[in-house]
């Protein structure tokens, strides 16, 4: 699970942030305050890991964050020095243990054909009593030794294992010959041991840089901008990843359940019933390239309508926009992380609270979920959940973000108390302010029109 | 976003645990008058908190006979999200209400009115289980119940402020105010 977002220098996070995550995390705040900021740094690691070519230390152009300068990532404010470089890290809980990287990222002034930044320090960090390994490219294989004593030692332990397996205990004693290198791993900095027993063998540490890699390449991202719905989709193959915009593999996805016949098709329709947007979604695969998606014209079933199905391009936003959410909410995995930009858009009010209870039974199943959100009813939809029982108050975190006047932003959070209330109650949310006051408004203004009676 | 009502003063002085009653909450949507969500948004405003009991809570939530099936609660829909708001905040306060006290106010109600006034009496418990101040329009219930305590002291003890007067006596404190005691 994803505990922790670090950020420094990046966009408008001028200060080093470290920002708490829990089961279910709600972003809220003002518009361009630095929600989707948060994100982008694990947006902009995903692609850079599913990359199919090396894109450099960071692909700064891909399907969920674009930048065109690497100067547009930074921060900076009229009146202050530019800055050179920014850091953003990440802390992940695995199977108990603790596991963090944090990577410095540096412009290069004159990238002439390179990327346009350069890795210049990564820090791994493991449970709190171990001290973290600082990784810089410019270690020598003698410094790699001296730093690192205790990872050599387990390398020259596991080369002994090894060559004691192949060769018996008997054979010559003396050590294999190890090489050490720091490699930049997309993103990451490593350390790699070079050696030959019975053919070349190669090791690397920390060891838990691939389980980062594997969990940001299984991350969900659901933008706000969805797209806009396709007569056709292409076919793609379904797996635990999503390389790319996570609405392309919709079709495949429910062309892949109604194949199993099991309870996720007849899940998806129940929940798109429930938010009353159609009584059946299908898919209709129209040639070995391209899948279509229908969906039932009607929110309920008519006598004799079972092909009452339309292409979902001839259906309203509220339908195309948020089926990808609904298909990512059900076919997430437990420790997964699914992050779902706005998730009310284009919704009735109907629609956001049952789409809420979508979002609690997920995180139910183990699902963690991030929701970047401007709906009050979404929030009400989980304090009420959390008031029934049906959602652990534990495992809910709120982060407000507003901006100060230098443009900084500023993180209020608050966790729930088991009656749904704030545990915080003096964030600066104003949800409430904002349609109270507008209410007392009109009604105060209505009161002068109004017709004696 | 800040609040433009003239008697929302952002003084925060002590809080105190304040009955509503059921009429403000109910009339806080009518755009007849405003003055009862000017209430509402002052009390929220000036961080008191709301004394609330199970029937209080139950009246507040009554379904309505004259449903027109767009709110069919007692308390209005601006008071609802109010209430909801204030929740979220921490700011009701529960009460578990002494009904044993209840016969011996009514026993020294005048007998004509001692219906009338046991309808409300979860008013009154709930303000005598609390800070002992009570928001409300129903000045008959007012009248009762200050008769009652010439002959019942603890009730000379609510502090129960005149309805045009609640947005400013909510500004500057809730103070027990001599002119607002019931007796």
């Amino acid at each position: 699970m994803l505990s922790k977002v670090i950020v420094e220098g990046f966009k408008s996070f001028c200060v080093r942030k470290e920002v708490s995550f829990r089961a279910l995390t709600i972003l809220a705040g003002s518009n361009s305050s630095g929600k989707s900021s948060l994100m982008q740094p694990l947006l902009l690691l995903k692609q850079t890991f599913q990359d199919t070519s090396d894109p450099g230390p960071l692909r700064i152009n891909g399907p969920h964050v674009v930048f065109s300068r690497a100067e547009q990532m930074i921060w900076h404010a009229p009146g202050e020095e530019e800055r050179p470089s920014f850091n953003v890290g990440l802390e992940l809980s695995l199977e108990g243990q603790t596991r963090g990287a944090e990577i410095f990222f540096q412009r290069r002034m004159k990238p002439r054909g390179l990327p346009s930044l350069q890795v210049t320090k990564c820090i791994w960090s493991s449970d709190p009593d171990e001290a973290p390994i600082e990784v810089t490219p410019s270690f020598s294989e003698d410094e790699i030794r001296e730093r690192f004593p205790n990872e050599i030692i387990s390398l020259r332990n596991i080369l002994t294992e090894l060559r004691e397996e192949s060769q018996g205990s008997a054979q010559d004693n003396d050590f294999p010959p190890l090489r050490l290198e720091v490699t930049r791993q997309r993103s990451f900095l490593i350390i790699e041991g070079h050696s030959t027993l019975f053919g070349p063998v190669s090791f690397s540490f920390p060891g838990w840089a691939t389980e980062m890699d594997q969990y940001l390449r299984r991350m969900i991202h659901i933008p706000g901008l969805r797209g806009n719905p396709q007569r056709t989709y292409p076919v793609r193959s379904v797996g635990e990843e999503y390389p790319g915009f996570f609405h392309e593999y919709v079709a495949s996805i429910i062309a892949k359940w109604q194949r199993q016949r099991g309870e996720k098709i007849a899940d998806l329709n129940r929940a798109l019933a429930d938010m009353k947007l159609t009584w059946k979604v299908r898919s209709y695969q129209r040639n070995d390239a391209e899948v279509e998606i229908q969906v039932g014209r009607t929110e309920q079933p008519l006598r004799g309508g079972a092909k009452d199905l339309v292409n979902i391009a001839d259906v309203g936003f509220g339908l195309s926009q948020s089926l990808p959410i609904i298909v990512a909410l059900l076919v997430s995995e437990p420790d997964q992380l699914l992050y779902l930009e706005q998730p009310e858009i284009h919704l009735h009010p109907d629609a956001q609270v049952a789409l809420t209870n979508l979002i609690v039974d997920a995180v139910n199943r183990g699902v963690q979920v991030v929701v970047e959100t401007h709906s009050q009813l979404i929030l009400l939809g989980i304090q009420r959940a959390i008031a029934q029982q049906r959602l652990n108050s534990e495992d809910v975190l709120l982060h407000w973000f507003s901006r100060d006047s230098q443009g900084r932003t500023q993180i209020s959070s608050t966790t729930f108390l088991k009656q749904g209330a704030f545990e915080n109650p003096d964030i600066p949310l104003d949800f409430a302010n904002v349609s109270l006051q507008l209410m007392h408004e009109y009604l105060n203004a209505a009161s002068h029109i109004m017709p004696q009676t | 976003m800040p609040l433009h009502i003239s008697c929302h003063k952002p003084d925060m002085r002590a809080s105190y645990a304040i009955v509503i009653d059921t009429n403000i909450v109910r009339g806080a949507s009518s755009n007849e008058n405003n003055m009862f969500t000017e209430i509402l948004l002052a009390f929220r405003a000036n961080g008191h908190l709301v004394a609330m009991s199970a029937p209080l809570l139950d009246e507040w939530f009554k379904v309505r006979a004259d449903s027109t099936r767009q709110w069919e609660y007692y308390i209005s829909f601006f008071a609802s999200q109010w209430l909801a708001e204030m929740n979220s905040r921490q700011r009701v306060k529960r009460y578990d209400l002494d009904f044993a006290l209840e016969e011996q106010v009514l026993a020294k109600v005048h007998p004509a009115r001692v219906k009338e006034v046991q309808k409300d009496m979860h008013l009154v418990l709930t303000a005598l289980a609390a800070d002992k101040r009570i928001i409300s329009d129903d000045r008959r219930e007012r009248r009762d119940l200050q008769e009652a305590g010439e002959r019942f002291p603890m009730l000379c003890g609510l502090v129960w402020p005149p309805l045009d007067q609640v947005c400013d006596w909510l500004a500057n404190g809730a103070q027990k105010k001599a002119a607002f005691i019931l007796c």
